[in-house]
């Protein structure tokens, strides 16, 4: 016993003495620490590469539940964002439906981070480890990304704390400093602004293939500043269709903006986006398509292989294939592949369905210079407003219908933007044609929708209810309501960014690696004229240029004026899918009167047993799970989401929450 | 047998322990008082004091934020309102609140501080409906086989336009725009939209019809069926709108 005591006594001598040597103190071996990091360029690039990562970029990695960078994710389980707005209907039995607020975004980690670089870039530059050349393109990507974190925070929350330093826990004990309360949501607007141009002054104007070419320029930084700045103009000018009270209105956290701070947001607005139209050197990717085929082409590539359109693209966030690297690339093709050609038979894929409304809202080619949208033509007297709400349960089908021979023809006349963006019934899709049916209508007049069913012809060929025997030889309307529903439930589906005339490298989670276009100029010209109409600055002739310039590389050959009505319908035409939707709908508070028990449509082909061959007729329903729900609403406080933890950071919570 | 006398006063121990423990005020919950006041009372047209009818599901509600000793970040209470247009909560504290009428069918306004006594508190609250609907009629008209509803429609301020009208039916009281049997067309007219919301005429009656013979299988029963008439507005500045009803009627078929 003594002598295990006088060991233990020894051996506690040494450590003794050892304490105040440093081989203890090794550093770990299999990290690196900060100061590593930052002593040198590369190790700061690395840094710089992951503060990229964390941009709330709403990609196709982004699922509205569960946040950025997911993977898998985004499209997982067959998620799209345009499922949130009119645009589409998908992920029926779940999830995030028109009147769901966007997910929450509340990375103020990720701030820090962003601030942490900025002040270790400073450091390094004093102490000589950095040229200034690369110190101030660094300084500008730093502001970039924090200006872009801040507008997706204020987008979402309205006013909310600014913090542009690395806080640090104080020397005395009184941390107060650090809860910072919200600024008001004009203070967050003109930070993110501010931040903008802080990014734009020190960005070169170009970045080169070897050091990187996804990396932002001084125009991606415009591009970010022309959209805050409309968006912040349109809630200044429209906050009113849907005011708030309470404690966040009154100390104008959110709201308190006046008719002279729209003005001035528009017209920084129309500021930004002429110095991109006039300075970047970027045009429309092939503004002037010889023929409707060849716009039609144009306008698919460029979403489907959008490192070829660099000439509009302004900024744009790529991938490396996931199913080599784990925790990378995208699933977009993987889940939202029609039925007829999706990769493995798993529950919930195959289920993107664009909307009747958007299908209806793109123009033709009459060109008479009015730009009407020209909905499809399904009967002989015009009436195109009426939908069926339960077409499953019809006993006679009397309208006067126009007769089609095959599915696509409905469609043929129409804004070539519509095929290059959805897959339209009897187009084909990878090879495939599209079968989109779901009905049939028997010799004897009894319709049959929505159900598995064969009837025999004039012709004495059997036909099927889906216009196939085999379940995987449709796309539409299958098993709706049901676990299995792995279609389409409005006959249309997803083709704008899928893999359509290229495979997909490997046919797996992860296994898409096709860019996500952040900004390109068709956004900062239509940017431009709703500005300068809203607010009467700016060039209303230069507006009716950019306008048209986006109709005319989509094949249309006439010149419509710059009416607001024109420039919003051809924003949600040439931007569908593209997550535009739902902002507008935001900004400009028109959510809550477009989602109000609102349904979305459908359009069913039905083959018609009652003439002789058998044609196709459409008939026009309310979307089978928008019905079964009873319309889909969007309250108003959902224009401002609920601010998370407000028990511990002590900040004043939103409206309605 | 020592292990077995160790094991003995070891269970006594714990068990004395757990006794104590449990006697002390550990396990009490909290030491806030029980809601003490009862809220009751009526959504009521300023105009005639009648009630304005409602959904249960996504329709008009009462919110209320509690003032007074926790005012510092007062998080929003809803307290729901029936079809009929009353409300009762019996599970309320007394204290000052902030009551904001938000998405509802009525204009929108904010009562900054009202008091709730303890015990029972009657508030009826006077609004303007978005639309009145009135001088209903709903009837079966048996040899056409319909269902067949005839009203007039009042906005609440000339401003206020009608966007939509629907003759609901469902098998009990809650029938409304989100608890209905799904009706097909027909030769009946079970709804009307107006696109662009239409200009109200007081004077104008309308007309809504369900095709019985064409929804055979929705009244395959003979029961009791719920008939109500709703009408949503459209109003420039008011946020989300609600529908605005008249009474259902209760027709055996």
């Amino acid at each position: 016993m003594r002598k295990i005591l006088i060991y233990i006594s020894i051996f506690a001598s040494f450590l003794i003495v050892e304490a105040c040597e440093d081989f203890l103190t090794i550093e770990p071996l299999d990290k690196t620490s900060a100061d590593v990091l930052f002593s040198n360029v590369a190790g700061v690039k690395t840094v710089l590469a992951n503060i990229y990562q964390k941009m709330p970029i709403e990609d196709f990695t982004w699922t509205g539940g569960t946040g950025f960078n997911q993977h898998p994710g985004g499209a997982f389980g067959g998620w799209h964002k345009a499922g949130m707005t009119d645009e589409a209907v998908l992920e029926p039995n779940t999830g995030r439906q028109p009147g769901v607020f966007p997910g929450n975004y509340w990375d103020y980690e990720a701030i820090r981070q962003v601030n942490q670089f900025l002040e270790t870039i400073l450091t390094l530059k004093d102490e000589g480890k950095m040229t200034e050349a690369l110190y101030t393109q660094l300084y500008g990507e730093g502001h970039f990304i924090l200006a872009y974190m801040y507008f997706k925070l204020a987008s979402r929350y309205g006013g909310v704390p600014i913090i542009d330093e690395v806080q640090k826990l104080s020397e005395s004990g009184d941390n107060s400093a650090l809860f910072v309360p919200r600024s008001t949501e004009k203070e967050t607007w003109d930070f993110v602004l501010s931040e903008c141009d802080l990014a734009a002054a020190n960005l070169p104007t170009s970045v080169t293939t070897s050091d990187g070419i996804y990396r932002a320029t001084k125009w991606a930084a415009l591009a970010l500043k022309s959209r805050a700045a409309l968006h912040a103009a349109s809630i200044a000018k429209y906050w009113t269709n849907a005011a708030l009270t309470g404690d966040a209105v009154n100390a104008k956290l959110v709201g308190g903006m006046t008719a002279t701070d729209a003005s001035n947001y528009y017209l920084q607005c129309i500021n930004a986006s002429k110095d991109i139209i006039d300075n970047s050197g970027k045009t429309l990717y092939k503004p002037n398509p010889a023929s409707k085929t060849e716009a039609a082409k144009n306008y698919q590539d460029m979403f489907e292989t959008p490192s070829m359109a660099w000439d509009e693209v302004i900024f744009m966030k790529t991938y490396i294939d996931g199913s080599v690297t784990g925790q990378q690339g995208h699933d977009i093709d993987f889940w939202l592949y029609p039925q007829q050609c999706k990769f493995q038979n798993l529950y919930m894929a195959a289920r993107f369905g664009a909307s009747l409304n958007i299908v209806d809202l793109f123009e033709d080619y009459t060109d008479d210079g009015n730009g009407l949208s020209v909905p499809v033509k399904t009967r002989t007297d015009g009436v195109e407003d009426e939908y069926e709400d339960d077409p499953k349960n019809l006993t006679s089908l009397t309208q006067p219908f126009i007769y089609y021979d095959n599915q696509y023809d409905i469609f043929k006349d129409k804004d070539v933007r519509l095929q290059a963006s959805v897959v339209l019934p009897g187009s084909t899709f990878h090879g495939t044609e599209i079968n989109m049916q779901g009905g049939l209508v028997q010799m004897d007049g009894t319709p049959v929708i929505y159900s598995v069913s064969t009837a025999v012809g004039p012709d004495g060929n059997t036909y099927y209810t889906y216009g196939s025997a085999n379940e995987a030889g449709y796309s539409a309307f299958g098993l709706l309501g049901t676990a299995a529903a792995n279609y389409s439930s409005t006959g249309f589906a997803l083709r704008k960014t899928l893999q359509d005339t290229k495979n997909v490298s490997t046919p797996a989670l992860g296994g898409s690696t096709q860019p996500y276009i952040e900004f390109r100029l068709a956004e900062v010209l239509l940017n431009y004229a709703e500005a300068a109409i809203e607010s009467g600055q700016g060039d209303a002739g230069l507006a009716k240029t950019y306008l048209n310039a986006i109709r005319k590389r989509a094949a249309h050959t006439d010149e419509i004026p710059a009416t607001l009505e024109n420039i919003l319908k051809e924003r949600r035409v040439e931007f569908v899918f593209e997550g535009t939707r739902f902002w507008d709908l935001y900004r400009r508070r028109e959510f809550h009167t477009v989602f109000n028990a609102s349904k979305r449509y459908s359009l069913v082909p039905i083959i018609d047993l009652r003439v002789n061959p058998p044609k196709y007729i459409f008939l026009r329903v309310t979307n089978y799970y928008d019905q079964a729900a009873g319309g889909r609403t969007f309250l108003t406080r959902t224009y401002y989401g609920e601010i998370p933890g407000v028990a511990t950071n002590n900040l004043i919570q939103n409206p309605g929450y | 047998m020592i292990v077995m006398k160790k094991i003995y006063y070891l269970i006594l121990l714990i068990t004395g322990l757990l006794l104590g423990v449990t006697s002390c005020d550990m396990f009490k919950i909290d030491t806030f008082s029980e809601p003490d006041a009862q809220v009751f009372g009526a959504i009521r047209d300023s105009i005639g004091g009648g009630l304005v009818e409602t959904d249960l599901q996504n329709g008009s509600t009462i919110g209320a934020y509690e003032l007074g000793e926790y005012s510092s970040n007062p998080e929003l209470r809803t307290w729901y309102i029936k079809e009929n247009g009353e409300y009762r909560n019996n599970l309320v504290y007394s204290n000052t609140y902030r009551i904001e009428f938000m998405s509802c069918n009525f204009f929108p306004y904010t009562i900054p501080q009202l008091e709730i006594k303890q015990g029972a508190n009657e508030i009826d609250f006077n609004v303007v409906p978005f639309i009145r609907v009135k001088n209903l009629s709903i009837t079966h008209d048996a040899p056409n086989s319909k269902i067949v509803a005839t009203f007039y429609i009042e906005g609440g301020k000339p401003t206020v336009k009608v966007a939509s009208m629907a003759l609901y039916v469902f098998t009990d009281m809650h029938v409304g725009e989100y608890i209905n049997k799904t009706v097909s067309t027909g030769t009946g007219q079970p709804t009307r939209s107006f696109s662009p919301a239409a200009t109200i005429d007081p004077e104008t009656q309308y007309t809504l019809s369900i095709d019985l013979a064409a929804n055979a299988s929705v009244f395959s029963v003979h029961r009791n069926y719920y008939f109500r008439v709703g009408a949503k507005a459209s109003q420039a500045g008011v946020g989300t709108i609600r529908s605005n009803y008249a009474p259902y009627v209760v027709i055996a078929l």
